[in-house]
């Protein structure tokens, strides 16, 4: 198993490498493609070709491309030196580079906004998967009914609608609809840090959570109910049945262990993927995560920033990849690594 | 200042519009105020008049905006609306005056003591300084911060996204040009052999020009001609913390996210006849979402937007369709001209570029605009709030439903020698407004056999190298581009001089039609010596001389729908910044 994991560490070493000359690549072929030049959008209205060239010397953009991806990637395990024009900066070791936006070290940013992502999809993951898994069980043990076909319509809604439109409705009600409803009025206005506000925290993070939930219980609610139905026909839990066994342990103790693993594949997948920002849901609800400063940084054409958060994301998920398949291991005893 | 930059932003989200429609056009334009003498709010009492004018001074003004300034360093925003918040903060030699309508305009003292002494040749400007100015910090502030906060603009590598190049122009001379205080630690710019500003005391500041430029004063009230103390200039990073000289100072500032002002105890109201502040601390909070932004504003969360682009079509439904709201908003405009460019490249004969100009639909292209809230017919380049404009010129008459005139078209197309139509390019950004117009355009010059094809360019190299590279319009052959301009300063020659003279540059050349004539140049170089009296006549006729090129085909002036929220006093569009609400002078009924 050790030896599984350092190879699957190894491979995931070289896929964040690969990844890394791919984002770097489109961000410098793009333009010659269109024809833009990202120190355009940092120049002013009246550019010269003096100062955009100025501007172009500054970021570093007119030096050879791997001259660039070299001093990028070296920064991350050296550390940079930056200059403000009055004076140097010092940027430690792992250096992500300084964003052309907000003159701020992009390991910094990532680490400011990285809590509020965190934030966001841990409580919206939390709740998809207990609420997503439950319906699929229920719909399942209670197939053909009426409940199983009413959740099955509402799971349809909830993969079909997009999250901003959800998300708007629940402001809309929720806080800016009719005095009444106004459970959560501090929703919409930005992430509000635990250590700050508990309670706030909270308030402003449940209509974040429920949208994003809404979108994922209901792909999860599906899945779990196929995963069980197909496992509820298996021969050995007819065999628990015939013993007698309480249809609680059956279900909870023998079916469910089966049915949920690769419902455990794809949880780790995708919160994987959503530390790496959920862009809509942090757009709508004005959260400034890691999603919404990849979005900035891609209008701006900030190469810095969107290196950084495009490494980051990378590693997440790689790392997410290799936890999941050790936990395969953990939860089937039929899988074994060599 | 640009407006046009917001292109560069994301995609708006869809708004959820239990109403529908954006609205509809015809009808009347909605131009009617109904100010009262006494400040009473109406619908669009704040284009006319001062709103609840009153004298109810503490609270927290609450704005509220899309995104962050692209910068708080006043040498470095090009943004309107940002331009409007330096006034919470930065105090400039001259300063546009708080009065609502055309007279916001204008410039007066404001750092300075009077008007300045213009020598004879309009070349030499010497400004006083009033005495007893300090810095937030409490440290006196002298013409050595002035001079030296224009020269921070020279580093145009460090000091970058800011109208530099007048500074640059007017204030440097070309063989040895000067590189900033970064990298040049004794230099200084010069213009003829000699210092072109020049600090003999402490309250006096004299600047020699390159060139004569009648409108200086307004380049001196520019946010990036206000004074920086070089104690603590921090080059790239000084927009974290800039100084204050106005009745406000930033608290604090969390890049990107939230940004809170307080009061600057070092400012005296005695030296500031522009600025009558109210509240005691101002903050703004970045609500992404345009229409949730909205929803802040109608639910009284904040007191009104910073973005100075209006309200999205779901609140703005709800607006016009209720009296109640409807008294609080108003149509503020104009700072931006709609014009398609028939470049004389690509389209050298007049009488097929004229054939264009009769063809178009201008009541669709309002449509397309957003409507009759979104704007108003243009038949002249110039704004109505610039010297100069005529009401009654209309090179290319539409109609009197403003439709088009197919007739004479045709006839124009029978002169140029393609009495069938022909094929043109358009270029334009391919999303929202933009691609509306394409339709209507399309549509219009179908009726005369012009055959419209799709050109579009990418959002972000739009106006750099798409429209802005003189070789790429020939390139990709290119007859007509949309554009939008808005002058950085209301005058006719801040109007006019960048897109309809030299230089062309290029990639980001603002002269997107390359006109290089004579009599336009000769008007504009008139008007940098002409007195205020002889400017209007100069402007008439430039704008006629560019209107029968037909190489600029305006066809709307953007308005936009705002929203002001009923506790605010002291409220009125100022027209120097392009008619957004004056953030500096408001108040609040309540106090809070």
């Amino acid at each position: 198993m050790i030896r599984y994991i350092i190879r699957r560490l190894l491979g995931a070493l070289l896929v964040v490498f690969v990844i890394s000359i791919a984002t770097f690549g489109i961000y410098f072929i793009a333009p010659k493609v269109t024809g833009s030049d990202p120190s355009y959008l940092y120049v002013g209205r009246h550019g010269t070709p003096a100062q955009v060239a100025a501007v172009r010397h500054a970021f570093g953009l007119d030096q050879p491309l791997v001259k660039q991806y070299w001093t990028y990637m070296s920064g991350i395990f050296r550390g940079r030196t930056f200059t403000d024009g009055v004076s140097t900066q010092y940027c430690p070791a792992p250096c992500l580079g300084y964003s052309f936006q907000y003159q701020e070290s992009v390991t910094g940013l990532i680490k400011d906004r990285f809590p509020v992502t965190l934030s966001l999809a841990i409580g919206a993951s939390i709740m998809w998967l207990v609420g997503g898994v439950a319906v699929g069980i229920i719909s399942a043990l209670k197939r053909g009914t009426f409940i199983d076909r009413a959740s099955m319509v509402i799971a349809l809604a909830g993969v079909s609608l997009p999250v901003y439109f959800t998300g708007l409705l629940l402001l809309f009600i929720f806080t800016y609809g009719p005095p009444a409803l106004r459970w959560f009025p501090n929703a919409g206005q930005g992430y509000v840090p635990f250590t700050q506000d508990p309670w706030g925290w909270f308030t402003a993070l449940m209509l974040p959570w429920i949208s994003l939930a809404f979108l994922f219980a209901a792909l999860y609610a599906r899945l779990t109910r196929a995963s069980m139905l197909e496992t509820m026909g298996e021969d050995y839990i007819r065999t628990a049945r015939a013993k007698g066994l309480r249809s609680r342990t059956v279900v909870g103790k023998h079916a469910l262990r089966a049915a949920l693993t690769p419902i455990v594949t794809i949880f780790g997948l995708d919160l994987a993927g959503l530390l790496g920002g959920a862009i809509l849901t942090e757009y709508t609800f004005s959260l400034q995560g890691l999603g919404k400063l990849s979005i900035d940084a891609i209008a701006k054409q900030d190469l810095p920033v969107i290196m950084g958060v495009v490494i980051v994301g990378a590693i997440l998920l790689v790392v997410a990849n290799i936890v999941v398949d050790v936990l395969y291991a953990v939860i089937d005893p039929r899988v074994r690594y060599s | 200042m640009s407006k046009y930059r917001r292109l560069a932003r994301p995609a708006a989200v869809v708004g959820v519009a239990a109403l529908a429609l954006a609205a509809c056009g015809g009808g009347s334009s909605g131009g009617s105020s109904s100010a009262s003498p006494s400040g009473a709010s109406g619908y669009n009492a704040a284009m006319t008049s001062i709103v609840n004018v009153s004298s109810v001074n503490g609270g927290t003004l609450k704005i509220g905006s899309n995104s962050d300034c692209d910068s708080w360093d006043p040498a470095r925003t090009y943004y309107a609306n940002c331009w409007d918040m330096q006034r919470l903060f930065t105090r400039t030699l001259m300063g546009y005056v708080s009065k609502p309508g055309t007279a916001g305009t204008a410039v007066a003292p404001d750092l300075a003591s009077g008007p300045p002494t213009i020598s004879s040749d309009v070349r030499t400007w010497t400004y006083h300084l009033q005495t007893g100015l300090k810095w937030d910090d409490g440290t006196p502030l002298t013409t050595a911060d002035i001079k030296y906060g224009i020269e921070r603009v020279f580093a145009t590598d460090v000091i970058n996204g800011g109208p530099s190049s007048y500074y640059l122009t007017l204030l440097d001379n070309e063989k040895t040009p000067y590189a900033g205080p970064y990298k040049d630690k004794t230099g200084q710019p010069m213009v003829d052999g000699a210092p072109s500003i020049t600090t003999p005391d402490a309250t006096t500041i004299t600047f020699h020009l390159t060139s004569p430029y009648s409108d200086f004063n307004y380049i001196m009230a520019l946010p990036a001609a206000s004074p920086v103390p070089q104690a603590k200039d921090t080059g790239a990073n000084y927009t974290k913390h800039p100084s204050a000289t106005g009745p406000f100072m930033i608290d604090t500032y969390d890049v990107g996210k939230s940004i809170s002002f307080k009061r600057n105890p070092n400012w005296s109201q005695a030296t500031d006849k522009i600025r009558t502040p109210h509240v005691n601390a101002v903050t703004v909070q970045i609500i992404t979402d345009p229409d949730a932004e909205d929803q802040a504003l109608k639910s009284g969360q904040i007191d009104v937007e910073q973005d100075g682009t209006g309200v999205q079509s779901t609140f703005q439904a709800e607006i016009l369709s209720d009296p109640n709201l409807k008294k609080y908003a108003d149509k503020a405009g104009s700072g931006f001209t709609r014009y398609l460019v028939i470049p004389p490249s690509v389209v050298p004969n007049v009488h097929c570029r004229r054939a264009i100009a009769y063809a178009l639909n201008k009541a669709d292209l309002l449509l397309a605009r957003g409507g009759s809230y979104g704007g108003a017919i243009a038949n002249t380049m110039e704004l109505p709030s610039l010297p100069g404009y005529d009401p009654n010129a209309n090179a290319y008459p539409t109609g009197a439903d403003n439709t088009g005139d197919v007739t004479k078209a045709k006839a124009e197309l029978a002169l140029c020698g393609q009495p069938n139509g022909f094929s043109i390019n358009e270029a334009y950004v391919n999303k929202g407004k933009a691609a509306k117009v394409f339709a209507a355009t399309q549509q219009a010059l179908a009726r005369v056999g012009i055959t419209v094809v799709s050109a579009p360019g990418d959002n972000a190299s739009y106006y750099s190298t798409w429209i802005g590279s003189p070789s790429n319009i020939v390139n990709h052959k290119l007859g007509l581009l949309q554009a939008g301009w808005g002058p950085d300063f209301p005058t006719g020659y801040g109007f006019f001089s960048s897109i309809v003279g030299p230089p062309i540059l290029p990639s980001g050349n603002t002269n997107y039609a390359s006109l290089n004539d004579p009599v336009i140049n000769g008007l504009l170089t008139q008007s940098l010596t002409a007195t205020d009296a002889q400017k209007p006549a100069i402007f008439k006729q430039l704008d006629a001389q560019v209107m029968s090129l037909a190489v600029m085909i305006p066809y709307v002036y953007d308005y936009a729908l705002d929203y002001r929220a009923p506790r605010l006093t002291n409220v009125y569009l100022q027209a120097g910044v392009g008619y957004i609400y004056d953030f500096v002078n408001l108040g609040v009924s309540d106090g809070k």
